[in-house]
């Protein structure tokens, strides 16, 4: 049996730094040379997607994918959501616009995606900044999401491990029924 | 008394930055000290623009009160009286928001506005505990009343739910302080009267709630403040910030449960297989922070653990990523 979580973020958020560290196989990872030095300068970028796993035992395994951060490949994006047992949202807070990503990426996930355990993870955020996971958090809500948002640094194991955590809290508790 | 609200317009900024704008706008709105409307006009009250662009630099000189909003590459100017760096931070925004949009700044415009309607209401005893207060002061639906209690250290504390603060003797706040039953002496006043006896007071010895937050946790022992464990309903009435708070891993099943429904102690408990002591001081933290509400009362009964399926995949990825 498979169980899937997915990893989503622009160019340059963590994805493939977050999958490795909880991967328990190297990642296997598509990078190529980065030809959108514009959108990100770093070298190299995910040209399909991550690839990590967790071997659960007796055939189950729990496949940890990073999406392609660029925006002509969101039409996957979708596609990959589908199954999945939940989406970490990666935003890197050192672009101009995190919250316009996080728009961009809740809205091409689509409707579908919103019933699916999500967290809104922030990478990069400075030490200075303390009212970013508030915005976020607040923002969500006015868009009627109700996802938490938490500050991580995906350098760090026990971040990517709470990250999951909460993933795994929130599709362990239903929310309330929705009254008729 | 009702402010007219002060007009905030951009010009030459980019479609996201205007996003920008517009999410803190919307979602901090308690976080600022006077009502704004937005409309992307350049000769608004307060304008953010660019220099660089066409439309900017004729904002900047039209207008009365502009902030430039300048790249960080450009490095910091001395050409504007206000600036901000990109890219648009929300604190960096709202604390130039409310620099442009103080009081005194109102009152110059208008001096037909009467300051006796901000006069600092009179002090009144409440027959309540401190936790009990600070819970009120937290959870006031007039986000913009500031709360004063006398007689905890050398100075008065300010509590201000709106602005996340805590000004003044807050170490005073232990865990057996929240306890007690005495009742403290607390003053309501504006934001404004709040912001002088914070100046004449001096020194800065100011924190936030997420303090307060983490000396409960910490400090907490079995007594509940919100109620009883085995029939008081609590449910979160918002994400608390896993971060800022420090909130241990382990509780984070809590507090998703403790957010999707109304639950007592008991159940959370029974449910997650987390010690009872540790729920208590997770729910103490956030009643008196005001993320947390009494929803009603249940039968005392104790609650049947989960063993779903969900539940279990759970588990067995925790197992195997070492985070049980």
């Amino acid at each position: 049996m498979e169980h899937k979580i997915l990893i989503t973020g622009t160019m340059g958020a963590g994805k493939t730094t977050a999958i490795g560290q909880i991967s328990e196989t190297p990642p296997v990872s598509t990078e190529v040379a980065n030809t959108r030095r514009d959108e990100h300068a770093k070298a190299t970028t995910t040209a399909a997607f991550d690839y990590g796993e967790v071997n659960l035992g007796e055939d189950e395994v729990l496949r940890i994918y990073g999406t392609p951060g660029q925006e002509r490949f969101s039409f996957m994006w979708p596609v990959l959501a589908r199954g999945a047992i939940g989406i970490i949202y990666l935003i890197d807070f050192s672009r101009d616009e995190p919250i316009s990503d996080l728009m961009r990426f809740i809205d091409a996930f689509g409707a579908a995606a919103r019933d699916i355990p999500s967290v809104v993870a922030i990478n990069k955020i400075p030490d200075e900044e303390s009212l970013a996971v508030t915005t976020f958090q607040e923002f969500l809500e006015c868009r009627g999401l109700d996802w938490p948002a938490i500050r991580t640094d995906v350098r760090n194991r026990e971040d990517v491990l709470d990250i999951v955590e909460i993933l795994l809290s929130l599709g362990e508790a239903d929310p309330e029924p929705e009254e008729a | 008394m009702k402010y007219e609200p002060r007009t905030l317009g951009w010009a030459g900024l980019s479609p996201h930055e205007a996003e920008t704008i517009r999410c803190v706008h919307e979602a901090l709105a308690d976080r600022l000290s006077s009502p704004w409307q937005l409309d992307e006009h350049a000769r608004d009250d307060v304008v953010l623009a660019d220099p660089l662009t066409t439309q900017g630099q004729e904002a900047l000189r039209v207008s009365g009160n502009p902030i430039a909003v300048l790249d960080r590459s450009a490095g910091p100017s001395n050409d504007y009286h206000h600036d901000l760096i990109r890219p648009l931070r929300p604190c960096a925004l709202i604390e130039a928001m409310n620099a442009a949009g103080t009081q005194d700044a109102f009152m110059a415009e208008h001096p037909e506005a009467s300051m006796a309607e901000h006069d600092e209401p009179p002090a009144t005893s409440t027959p309540k505990s401190l936790a009990q207060t600070l819970h009120d002061a937290a959870t006031d639906a007039d986000r913009h009343t500031v709360y004063v209690i006398d007689g905890l250290g050398d100075a008065p504390l300010v509590v201000d739910a709106a602005g996340d603060r805590l000004h003044g003797p807050y170490d005073a706040l232990s865990h057996a302080r929240l306890h007690e039953s005495t009742p403290v002496q607390v003053r309501a006043m504006s934001r404004v009267a709040a912001e002088a006896l914070i100046r004449d007071a001096g020194g800065a010895r100011t924190t936030t709630f997420a303090h307060l937050w983490r000396v409960v946790c910490c400090e907490s022992d079995d007594t509940p403040l919100f109620g009883c464990i085995e029939t008081t309903l609590v449910q979160l009435t918002r994400w608390p910030n896993f971060s800022t708070m420090q909130i241990p891993r382990a509780l984070f099943r809590v507090a998703t449960r403790a957010h999707y429904r109304s639950n007592t102690a008991r159940a959370l408990a029974d449910e997650t297989g987390i010690a009872m002591g540790q729920v208590i001081a997770l729910l103490n933290a956030a009643w008196l922070t005001g993320y947390l509400q009494v929803t009603g009362t249940a039968p005392r009964q104790k609650a049947q653990p989960r063993h779903g399926i969900r539940g279990s995949l759970a588990s067995r990825i925790r197992s195997r990523l070492g985070t049980v």
